[in-house]
């Protein structure tokens, strides 16, 4: 546990010492502040539906690029090496680097509690959705960031990496978008497998521990495919 | 040694996998929810769950769900079940529920119909290829030996209001009661009412209301009063049993005509029933008139020609077909044809207190007569359109929400009945959630005018319908359709800086922190320009990236605003012009005039209207900005209507075009802008008048207590009545005879208030060289009015008064009431009836 939160705090000041995390911050925030102020007075109403409507794609590009160099990056340097000289675990390294990436996004989204504070000073907005909302939020970035965290241990390239998550984050975006393709005996699987299904049932208000499993589930197993494929390279 | 993915680490991998897959499908039945919406919306309701609570025997619902359905259909299907699952929770061991596919079985399927579970097709994906699938979504509810169906549950969204409320009618033991208030002249409901209670019995206990003997309340049990028609004022104690059982959550349905008529003698009386200042608390009154509407019902009427009785149908303007339905209420949703009898018009007036609700259920057409005091209902009245400029009028409105009481404030009266004790009790200052309808006929729903099935019934059934339901269930109706909008009262600016400050603060937020860390650690470590430079062309990439945004935003025409500043009491002139004609008016004092060469006084009253529609156009949305175009809206120079008011020195011109589709909108244009806007309201129909229509028609406007001498001229007679104190006295060609005080006033009424028909501008003063009688009003204050009569045909006469710029035209009834001979002026009993 000691061991996890020290690579976490190091590599959350790395995100900070390097201008990569800023500018894809600042490009983050900048759409969705177009699409949220463009639409606020247009829509008139006092919810956040705006941003839960582009987030979830959003999070498809911006995700995989924050991940992209937690491990391909060490293992590319070659201090991968240097922490293997250490007593700590595979998994101890995959988990404190995700939690600092998470940490990033942590305070992404607290941000974008700027938006959520101008639409409870101009209208009646309903807190607990809100609330709701950016539990799910988290919790959708959560599950994306594991998927790239994985994607980052299979390859020591970062474009690579960039890609491999994109694409995983994709079929997790559009599963639910197709099921008017499917036949019916598997749209129920696609759908569950969806993941803006199910931050959308927890964005209308609603904390349910179905969608919960979906989230932890997700996340487990990108971490487990991720300190795996770590452990693969152990001796390299 | 390199390590590859060995097979125990693979096997590993997928035996995790399995177990998550399981978990998830077990979480999929064991699961728990917290609904953190501010009014539980995802929760079952306080109602639902007393109603499902308090079963006190087995229900089964039986729900017949396809399996599989496609999108979105799948997530209605495990909505359902949830809710469903949320009952049986509640339900004490008394609520069942089973899910069947009826597509596995044909004896399920047969079953389904059974219950008229009927089966819809949508389209679904098999085999790879696009196919109609026959599904079933719906769900029966068996209670007993009684059952009830949702036949097709296609949105979620008031699936708890429909199970809520299906429940509760398979419950109930009793009928709810409505009841109808007896006495005051009201109809009788085994007599006059008969269809009405026939068809009410069905789902409601009829019962009669009393209120002249006791001093008892309003039974608690009674869930919809009705009051029909009354022709006699209301007492007190009346009043008062009446707003308590409004505040204690009762509705009313109110079917109130002001005004008697009786098409067979072609007679209208105004009917005293002291309502007004009473229902005007509640939202509303009906008013004083009598409305004609072109759009008459069709009747028969028999004439006798030469020898012969002719039969003719007509168009009956006093009995209105109802053109103009609110097609959002539930109460009047698809209903068309519907008739009224000498109907009166509705006003409303929101309440300062409480919270009430008004929609409009039924309205008149465009053009429509309003006659107040006096009344020309005769079937062969023949009435030119342009005759009916009297505007749309409401006939019927509901209201729902909190009433302030009437006698808040005020003590309890005595009861009717001289026998009963005044009660002491705490008087209710403010209604629990209560409905009301008001019709402004009562006519309607009585033995004669009543068909069978006919749209009458079914608006009165919906109307019961919907006064009698649950509060309890609006609850839950109205939080599902809870909607949040922003503040209406932020200003542009307000907007604009909001959405700046939106746009880039967070950026600028992440930036500065980037920027102050940079600033710490160059500090630090000197030297690190390359880094610094490559913040800060992050940094101008930024910033252009939101100038551009910035920039391309363009601001957002405003809607709901008025299209033009018009302050109607302080508009001073007003032009309008159309290719037919061009009409000035202006304000001089308090009253308006017609421009031209003489300048005629105008009609206050329709310049008002038109000013207030005028004043109340708002900005609904552009509809296109293209001067080609303008033709189609009508808001070009051939067929628009230009209107210029002036108002403080300033001018505004707006050009009236057509009304839209729906008739409750309207194009209109500002002269010298581009955009033709699509706004609320017509006014166009209230400018596009002739000229005619502008100028007053009121012949006399005098205080009739006033009146001191009346002298009537006859070519053979001379008659002077003269008032001494309060009581008159009369003179034939100087011989005094007993003239009666009460068949005077009623010359001296007439004389204090005439309306014309029609202007008559070419007349000559040869034309009135020989009047058939010249009527001399002289006033308390010297001053004096002389009209001279001259018949114009059968039916009207020609008026001439004396300084005024023109001639009129008034009706043979009218001149009749002012000629009058000695024989008419004495004391006659009454007429029966």
């Amino acid at each position: 546990m000691q061991n996890i939160l020290v690579i976490a705090r190091r590599e959350f000041k790395s995100y900070f010492d390097s201008p990569v995390a800023y500018i894809v911050l600042t490009f983050f925030l900048i759409i969705t502040g177009y699409f949220f102020t463009s639409n606020l007075f247009l829509a008139n109403q006092a919810d956040l539906r705006t941003l839960w409507g582009v987030v979830p794609l959003l999070f498809v590009f911006f995700i995989p690029a924050i991940s992209m160099k937690l491990l391909a990056e060490e293992k590319k340097s070659g201090t991968i090496e240097l922490l293997y000289t250490y007593p700590i675990r595979d998994s101890e390294i995959v988990v404190g680097k995700y939690l600092a990436a998470l940490g990033l996004l942590g305070v992404l989204l607290l941000v974008t509690l700027v938006y959520a504070f101008t639409v409870g000073s101009l209208g009646n907005m309903d807190t607990g959705q809100a609330v709701a909302g950016y539990v799910g939020l988290l919790l959708m970035a959560a599950a994306y960031l594991a998927v790239g965290v994985f994607a980052s241990s299979v390859t020591d390239n970062q474009i690579i990496a960039f890609i491999f998550a994109l694409f995983i984050s994709f079929v997790l975006f559009i599963a639910d978008k197709i099921l008017f393709f499917l036949p019916s005996g598997v749209a129920g699987i696609f759908e569950y497998i969806g993941i803006e299904y199910h931050f959308q049932n927890v964005a209308r208000g609603v904390i349910d521990t179905r969608n919960l499993l979906y989230f932890g589930s997700v996340i487990f197993f990108g971490l487990l495919l991720a300190s795996h494929s770590l452990s693969r390279r152990r001796g390299d | 040694m390199k390590k590859t993915w060995s097979i125990s680490n693979i096997s590993t991998l997928l035996i995790v996998a399995a177990i998550l897959v399981v978990v998830n499908l077990i979480g999929m039945k064991l699961f728990a929810r917290a609904d953190l919406t501010e009014q539980s919306i995802y929760t079952l309701s306080d109602a639902s769950r007393r109603v499902v609570g308090d079963l006190t025997d087995r229900l089964t619902v039986k729900a017949y769900f396809t399996k599989d359905l496609p999108a979105p259909y799948n997530a209605n299907s495990r909505y359902v079940r949830d809710i469903l699952e949320d009952y049986r929770a509640y339900g004490n061991g008394n609520f069942y529920y089973e899910f069947v596919d009826p597509s596995d079985e044909e004896q399920l399927e047969k079953e389904a119909q059974q219950y008229r579970v009927q089966p819809a097709q949508v389209n679904v994906m098999e085999k790879d290829a696009l196919q109609l699938k026959r599904v079933y979504m719906g769900l029966v509810l068996i209670y007993g030996a009684k059952h009830e169906t949702i036949p097709l549950i296609q949105s979620v969204e008031n699936f708890e209001y429909e199970m809520t409320s299906t429940i509760k009618r398979l419950v109930a033991e009793k009928l709810p009661k409505v009841g109808f208030l007896t006495g005051y002249g009201s109809p009788d409901l085994q007599q006059d009412l008969r269809t009405v209670a026939g068809g009410l019995a069905k789902h409601f206990q009829v019962v009669p209301i009393s209120t002249s003997s006791g001093a008892e309340l309003i039974p608690d049990d009674v869930n919809v009063l009705c009051i029909v028609q009354p022709e006699e004022p209301f007492d007190d104690w009346t009043k008062f049993v009446v707003d308590q059982f409004i505040m204690r959550g009762g509705s009313v349905g109110w079917f109130v005509n002001k005004t008697q008529g009786d098409a067979s003698s072609s007679q209208a009386t105004a009917m005293q029933l002291d309502l007004d200042d009473w229902t005007r608390r509640y939202g509303f009154t009906v008013a004083n008139n009598l409305v004609l509407d072109a759009n008459g019902a069709m009747i028969n009427i028999q004439r006798q020609q030469g020898m012969f009785l002719m039969t003719n149908l007509v168009r009956y303007p006093a009995f209105p077909e109802i053109a103009n339905y609110n097609d959002k209420s539930p109460i009047s949703k698809g209903l068309s044809g519907g008739t009224l009898f000498f109907p009166s018009s509705i006003d409303t007036v929101t309440p300062f207190e409480g919270s009430v609700e008004i929609t409009p259920l039924m309205n008149s057409t465009e053009y429509t007569i309003v006659q107040v005091g006096q009344f020309d209902i005769a079937p062969d009245t023949r009435r030119d359109r342009t005759q009916f400029t009297g505007g749309q009028k409401m006939f019927a409105a509901s209201l729902q929400g909190r009433f302030p009481s009437y006698f808040k404030g005020k003590s309890v009266p005595v009861p009717v009945d001289s026998m009963a004790m005044t009660p002491t009790m705490n008087i209710l200052t403010e209604s629990a959630a209560s409905r009301m309808v008001v019709v402004g006929d009562g006519n309607f729903l009585q033995g004669q005018y009543m068909q069978q099935g006919g749209p009458n019934l079914v608006f009165l059934l919906n109307a019961i319908d919907w006064l009698s339901q649950d509060t309890d269930l609006l609850a839950i109706r109205s939080r599902d359709a809870a909607v949040r909008p922003l503040d209406p009262n932020i200003s542009d600016d307000t907007k604009q800086r909001v959405k700046l400050a939106n746009l880039i603060g967070p950026p600028v937020l992440v930036l500065l922190v980037g920027f102050v860390r940079w600033n710490r650690r160059r500090n630090r470590k000197e030297g690190d320009a390359m880094n610094r430079s490559a913040l800060l062309i992050g940094v101008l990439l930024a910033l252009v990236a939101v100038y551009w945004f910035v920039n391309k935003s363009e601001p957002v025409a405003q809607t709901n605003v008025p299209l033009i500043i018009a302050d109607s009491a302080s508009v001073s002139y007003v032009k309008i012009a159309t290719v037919a004609d061009t009409i000035e008016l202006r304000k001089e004092g308090d009253g308006w005039k017609v421009g031209g060469l003489k300048p005629y006084p105008a009609n206050t009253q329709n310049i008002g209207r038109a000013l207030q529609k005028l004043e109340e156009m708002t900005r609904k949305a552009i509809v296109t900005d293209k001067a080609e175009r303008y033709s189609d809206f009508e808001v070009d120079d051939a067929k628009g209507v230009l209107v210029v008011v002036a108002s403080g020195g300033k001018e505004q011109s707006v050009v009236l075009g057509k009304p839209s589709p729906s008739m409750q909108t309207s194009y209109a244009r500002i002269a010298d802008e581009d955009e033709v806007w699509e706004v609320g309201g017509n006014p166009a129909s209230a400018f596009r008048r002739p000229k005619a229509d502008w100028r007053d028609k009121t012949l006399t406007s005098l205080p009739m207590d006033s009146i001191q001498k009346v002298t009537l001229t006859f070519p053979d007679e001379q008659i002077v009545l003269t008032k001494m104190d309060t009581s008159w006295s009369g003179a034939s060609n100087g011989k005094p005879f007993p003239a009666a005080k009460s068949q005077i006033e009623r010359v001296t009424r007439m004389l204090s208030k005439i309306n014309t028909i029609e202007f008559a501008d070419t007349l000559t003063d040869a034309t009135f060289a020989n009047p058939v009688c010249t009527v001399l009003a002289q006033m308390s204050d010297g001053s004096s009015t002389e009209l001279k009569l001259v018949k114009r045909d059968d039916k009207q006469y020609f008026v001439r008064k004396s300084g005024a710029l023109s001639d009129f035209v008034i009706y043979n009834s009218t001149a009749d009431v002012l000629m009058k001979r000695p024989g008419d002026l004495v004391d006659k009993p009454k007429p029966a009836g």
